[in-house]
């Protein structure tokens, strides 16, 4: 007992030692927001190839935006990038002053619907929004061609959605943008009347539907794609509403400069290599997601997605509008 | 006042500062909060009072569950016993979001519960959400915090006790009620306590289960709403405290029985009892253990059919893990023994204080625990360079579950009596020899049962590890939530399953196989 | 198994064990007289408990038959459950209920009576353990002594039939064993119940027995009145646990046995080599002599003891009344004033 108590402080020490005096001169520090599963590789990759080192923090978006807040206001940046799984948590951060400009050779690597206008942040990767459904239940054919229809009758007590989700919330953000807020209010209101289960994220409403417990769920397209890798035989797919639908908005993944950065040209490195045709051929390959970047094709498992999806929406608004998306979530008795 | 016990006091009330400095800060932070929308404290009277019902109902049948189930382990010729009294603890190994989610895949068209289910002839349900579920699943996953600290105190229980009770006239149930229920009626109350901390402060498993609590809105609200979130964590606290406070007057002020057991109980005879009694252990079995790990192992099995696992790379976060796990226990025992132990001999103010405020940190979501500790080095200049080290992330450990190890201690320290404790002060000077020839070897199985329930919470703990941990620092609950996040399920199960290993390995040496062996 | 209307605990051929261990208690007999005290004497590990507990209902015998108050509690086809014995037991430590007061703990057993019934009773036994000062207090803060009266109070309140006392004293100090005793005889004595009392101290059995059975191995060596266990013992290891005994080497002729102390006259006819039981107070210092040598003197004012080591080299013990008459060293004559004595044939 003594001993594994000994050893254990002292690898507890060294490994304090250690990580405390890391970030030298040739690394770049990331904050993710993506899970290791999903983004690992590609940074392992970068680092192979240019030699500069990464030192990655993972958690959940919002609480990483949380630290970084605090960081900053105790003035200190321990960060150099922040990777988000959404918009609306570097649209937090941005509303606050504390991230850099992204270079403008970076900026330039995605077309301009997909990027801030006031350079502080770029997407690199992009999740469709989709209705999942099961394919025991239901027939292609039976689904609404627009996010509008789940308010009908038919989908009462059947409709999955994650509304303490920063993936809900963002699209309901963008309805807010493309629709109004009288109309996207008017929706909320239909589904909660609607009587949807709530989950707490995009996997388990998928989880939800392959074992019947609703029949349509709201989420971004590539949860189902990796839930058909782990079990092929779950019935389970996607539906894509209508073009031009609010309910078939494309989210992005956002990569972003946290202020007083040590390392500006590393990071800006960084994100260029996840714009570079090897790292959107990882996320499109390996993650099924949509790349971003001018010049890069879809995989070839997806449907094809054309910038008109998107609908015009002007992304920069995703961030500001996410205290109020919440209110109008929670007001219409979601309780997001 | 000597100078001594002086400097005892101040590190007491230190120690007890230390611990409430989360509290604190969600307190300021509630009432500094830029408050822009108004309507938030209205939106919050339904989360709370859905997470009163929640935690009072699961504490109640948790302590109910948790004490006939300490009650056929330790005092009955139940079949299996050694074998259910380590199974019946496992389900503490699971953090809750990985058993709500295994749980409920087992419900899934091929899952084990459903196949269970209609072999029985029982129709699966085709929703499980709601008040009842999670009512049903926190119980099943939380009823071993009573059950061990109740099974603890029964192995102390004179066995004359229970036979004069029998010779008086009362039959087995009888003397259970009046004789037995009393005489752990103390631990059976901490041990609710603890559960109700537990639901109250849970986030992965009412989630899943669709009940909304409180920290629910702590979650969703954290970044869009920081005023309602930190109310809504005030409000947590709020619960605890009078859940706190209330388990305070319930056990008044009963002596325990100090007087050692002399002979070793006579187990009573269950006969055709032993039919329902393992139809009730396999039961719970079932749905806390079984049901999970069923789909654990399909997950991880499928995982490594086509390869996808890597066991190899699973080696460094099980490092981290047990060291990890190890040494909050002791640094945990190291820091709440102390004040425990005062509390039991001295019972001042200063020492009963510290020990609320020790409690207490079982009911903030770890989340909550992680921004206060990140605020408190950020902007404390002697310290800020502990940001993000191991020291930090330890300290977030102990406050958050120094609570699991403050109720054993302070049985452990009961133990030393005062009689015992004199007569050492007569034959060794030395205080430190006293400590470390005496009072340990007497406080030990207590303290390891303590430590040993610090060492399971903190390889489950997951939001303070991400936060606060050194930047690459892995263990194995942050690669089970980054695989389940995003529906890694095979690896997610092979994390989840060493996670379960691990725990299993390191409670047997350190706590059960004492405990086993003693009561075999 | 005879029955007798005024017997209230009867074994027959009870037999206790466990597994493949030796029997615990090996095919033992007993009866117990109504309204009378037997004790169980034996050294620890003897089974004395262990029977106490049998007839308990807190052990179950392998074999044989138990009757209470001529009511089979305990054969092959019965088993009573030990809460309808309506037996009393008090145990080694008190085992009073640590949370509740000394008059929950005496009521305890009376849940059955109406309250009045009940608080009348708990008084009753209160004035008869003397402890009304205490009633309301918890067991944590009373002596050793008083606790064991509660434990009696407690154990007599339902007005059992029988009441078992497992070495009640045994963690209490000298001279309130002592007392405890007396007050506890009396007691029993008072309300006239059947009582089993273990114990492995001889002075205890003969100062509660009415008769004390003698066990050593798990079976009863003998049944009797102290006096008769005292003066007549069944063989030499009884005769030496319930008293401080000689076995004198002599040779037998019949009716006399000479012995290095001088002739000693047999209880029955005997011939040959025979080991002679002779009591400490038959024996007496006469003056000085060539009997043996003084090795030890203790002095008890009532009595002196004397060890003397016999000139065929035995030591005798000599319990003298009277005088003091030699010190270590000195060479003593010794005279035999006893009755008739027993003898047993010598083992080699």
């Amino acid at each position: 007992m003594t001993v594994l108590v000994t050893t254990a402080l002292t690898t507890a020490l060294t490994t304090a030692g250690l990580y405390a005096c890391s970030g030298s001169a040739d690394s770049v520090t990331i904050y993710s927001g993506r899970t290791e599963d999903l983004i690992a590789p590609i940074l392992q990759e970068f680092t192979e190839s240019t030699g500069i080192k990464v030192e990655v923090k993972y958690g959940q978006s919002a609480d990483l935006a949380l630290l970084i807040e605090e960081e900053q206001a105790a003035g200190r940046t321990d960060v150099d990038v922040f990777l988000s799984q959404s918009p609306g948590s570097v649209g937090y951060l941005d509303q606050l002053g504390v991230l850099e400009s992204v270079p403008d050779e970076v900026l330039g690597l995605v077309p301009s619907e997909v990027r801030d206008d006031d350079s502080r942040w770029v997407g690199f990767s992009g999740r469709q929004r989709v209705l999942v459904y099961n394919t025991d239940v239901l027939a292609e054919t039976e689904l609404p061609s627009s996010v509008f229809e789940l308010t009908d009758e038919q989908w009462k007590g059947q409709i999955g959605i994650a509304p303490g989700n920063g993936s809900f919330q963002d699209f309901v953000t963008a309805m807010r943008v493309s629709e109004g807020d009288e109309a996207t209010a008017e929706w909320l209101a239909g589904i909660a009347a609607n009587d949807p289960l709530t989950y707490e994220n995009n996997t388990a409403i998928v989880a939800a539907a392959s074992r019947g417990e609703i029949e349509v769920g709201l989420v971004n397209h590539y949860y189902n794609y990796r839930a058909l890798a782990e079990d092929p035989s779950q019935t389970t797919a996607n539906h894509l509403f209508a073009e031009g639908d609010p309910g078939s908005l494309l989210i992005v993944t956002a990569a972003a400069i946290v202020k007083g950065s040590d390392h500006p040209t590393q990071a800006a490195e960084l994100i260029t290599f996840l714009l570079s045709e090897s790292g959107q051929a990882y996320f499109a390959e390996q993650t099924y997601e949509y790349p971003l970047a001018i010049g890069v094709a879809p995989p070839q498992n997806l449907p094809p997605l054309t910038f008109q999806d998107v609908g015009g929406i002007d992304f920069d608004q995703l961030g500001d509008g996410l205290a109020g998306t919440r209110q109008m979530i929670t007001d219409a008795g979601l309780d997001g | 006042m000597t100078t001594s016990t002086r400097a005892q006091q101040i590190l007491t009330g230190s120690i007890g500062l230390l611990f409430a400095s989360p509290m604190l800060f969600v307190l300021w932070r509630a009432i500094t909060a830029d408050r822009t929308s108004t309507a938030q404290f209205d939106d919050l009277i339904a989360p709370a009072w859905r997470t009163l019902l929640l935690a009072t109902l699961v504490s109640c049948s948790a302590m109910v569950l948790g004490t006939l189930l300490a009650w056929l382990l330790m005092r009955t010729d139940l079949a299996g016993r050694s074998w259910w009294r380590v199974v019946l603890i496992l389900p503490v190994v699971l953090p809750s979001f990985v058993g709500a989610t295994a749980f409920l895949a087992g419900l899934s068209p091929d899952g084990f519960l459903t196949s269970a289910l209609e072999f029985v002839g029982l129709d699966p349900p085709q929703r499980f959400r709601g008040l009842g579920p999670a009512w049903m699943l926190l119980t099943a996953f939380s009823y071993p915090f009573v059950l061990m600290p109740v099974s603890a105190r029964l192995a102390t229980l004179r066995p004359s006790l229970d036979e004069s009770a029998r010779l008086l006239g009362a039959s087995p149930w009888d003397s259970f009620i009046r004789i037995t229920v009393p005489h752990v009626r103390a631990a059976v109350i901490g041990g609710g306590l603890i559960v109700f901390l537990y639901v109250v402060s849970d986030f992965g498993a009412v989630q899943l289960l669709g009940y909304d609590t409180l920290t629910r809105v702590i979650f969703a609200t954290r970044q869009a709403d920081r005023a309602t979130s930190f109310t809504a964590a005030a409000l947590v606290l709020a619960l605890a405290a009078t859940a706190l406070l209330l388990s305070r007057t319930v056990v008044g002020d009963i002596e325990p029985d100090t007087v050692q057991t002399i002979r070793v109980a006579k187990r009573h005879h269950l006969g055709l009892g032993q039919i329902p009694a393992l139809l009730g252990c396999g039961l719970v079995t079932g749905i806390s253990v079984v049901a999970p790990l069923s789909s654990l192992l399909v997950w991880a099995g499928r995982g490594l059919r086509d390869g996808r696992i890597d066991i190899g790379d699973l080696l460094t976060p099980t490092g981290n893990s047990a060291i990890m796990g190890l040494g909050a226990a002791v640094v945990t025992l190291g820091i709440v023994a102390p004040v425990a132990a005062r509390t039991v001999r001295r019972g001042d103010a200063v020492s009963r204080l510290a020990g609320l405020a020790i409690v207490g940190g079982f009911a903030l979501p770890g989340i909550v625990i992680a921004l206060a500790l990140a605020v408190l080095t950020l902007n404390t200049p002697a310290i800020n360079a502990l940001y993000q080290t191991i020291p930090v992330l330890a300290l977030a450990y102990v406050i958050h579950f120094g609570s699991l190890a403050f109720g054993s201690s302070q049985d452990a320290a009961r133990a030393v009596s005062a009689v015992l404790r004199d007569s050492a002060r007569l034959l060794e000077r030395s205080a430190v020899r006293r400590l470390l020839h005496i009072d340990l070897p007497v406080m030990r199985t207590g303290l390891m049962s303590g430590g040993g329930l610090v060492m399971l919470a903190v390889l489950k703990e997951l939001p303070a590890t991400l936060l606060l941990s050194p930047i690459g620092f892995r263990t194995l609950a942050t690669e089970v939530w980054s695989a389940f996040e995003e529906g890694f399920y095979a690896d997610a199960a092979a994390a989840s399953l060493m996670l379960v290993t691990v725990s299993g390995v390191l409670t047997w040496f350190l706590v059960l196989r004492r405990v086993v062996a003693q009561s075999a | 198994m005879l029955e007798v209307d005024n017997v209230d605990v009867s074994l027959a051929h009870v037999t206790i064990g466990y597994g493949e261990t030796p029997d615990v208690v090996h095919n033992v007999s007993l009866t117990v007289p109504a309204c009378s005290t037997t004790v169980l004497l034996g050294p620890s590990g003897c089974g004395k408990t262990t029977l106490l507990r049998a007839i308990a209902g807190l052990e179950r015998p392998r074999s044989g038959a138990i009757w209470l108050r001529q009511q089979v509690v305990s054969d092959e086809s019965t088993w009573v459950p030990p809460e309808r014995r309506n037996l009393g037991m008090v145990f080694q430590d008190p085992a009073l209920f640590p949370h509740l007061t000394v008059r929950d703990n005496i009521g305890f057993g009376l849940r059955s009576l109406e309250r009045s019934a009940r608080v009348r009773r708990v008084d009753e036994m209160l004035d008869l353990v003397e402890l009304n000062d205490v009633a309301d207090r918890r067991p944590g803060s009373l002596s050793g002594g008083q606790q064991q009266r509660v434990a009696l109070a407690r154990s007599l309140a339902p007005r059992p039939g029988v009441l078992l006392l497992d070495e009640p004293f045994s963690a209490l100090d000298a001279s309130l064993r002592v007392q405890l005793r007396t007050e506890v005889a009396t007691i029993l004595a008072e309300i006239g119940v059947t009582a089993v009392f273990v114990t492995h101290d001889q002075d205890e059995a003969f100062a509660l027995g009415d008769a004390v059975a003698v066990m050593r191995g798990g079976v009863i060596e003998q049944v009797g009145r102290p006096e008769d266990l005292y003066r007549s013992p069944t063989n030499p290891w009884v005769a030496r646990f319930v008293g401080e005994a000689n076995l004198v080497r002599g040779v037998a002729d019949g009716t006399t046995a000479l012995t290095s102390v001088g002739p000693i006259a047999l209880r029955s006819p005997t011939a040959g080599n025979v080991d002679l039981l002779v009591r400490p107070e038959s024996l007496s210092i006469v003056g000085p002599g060539t009997h043996g040598v003084v090795a030890r003197v203790e002095y008890f004012g009532h009595d002196v003891r004397y060890e003397v080591v016999a000139s065929d080299g035995a030591m005798l013990v000599v319990r003298h009344q009277g005088d003091h008459r030699a010190s270590v060293g000195d060479r003593v004559e010794l005279a035999y004033r006893g009755d008739t004595s027993l003898a047993w044939t010598a083992a080699d």
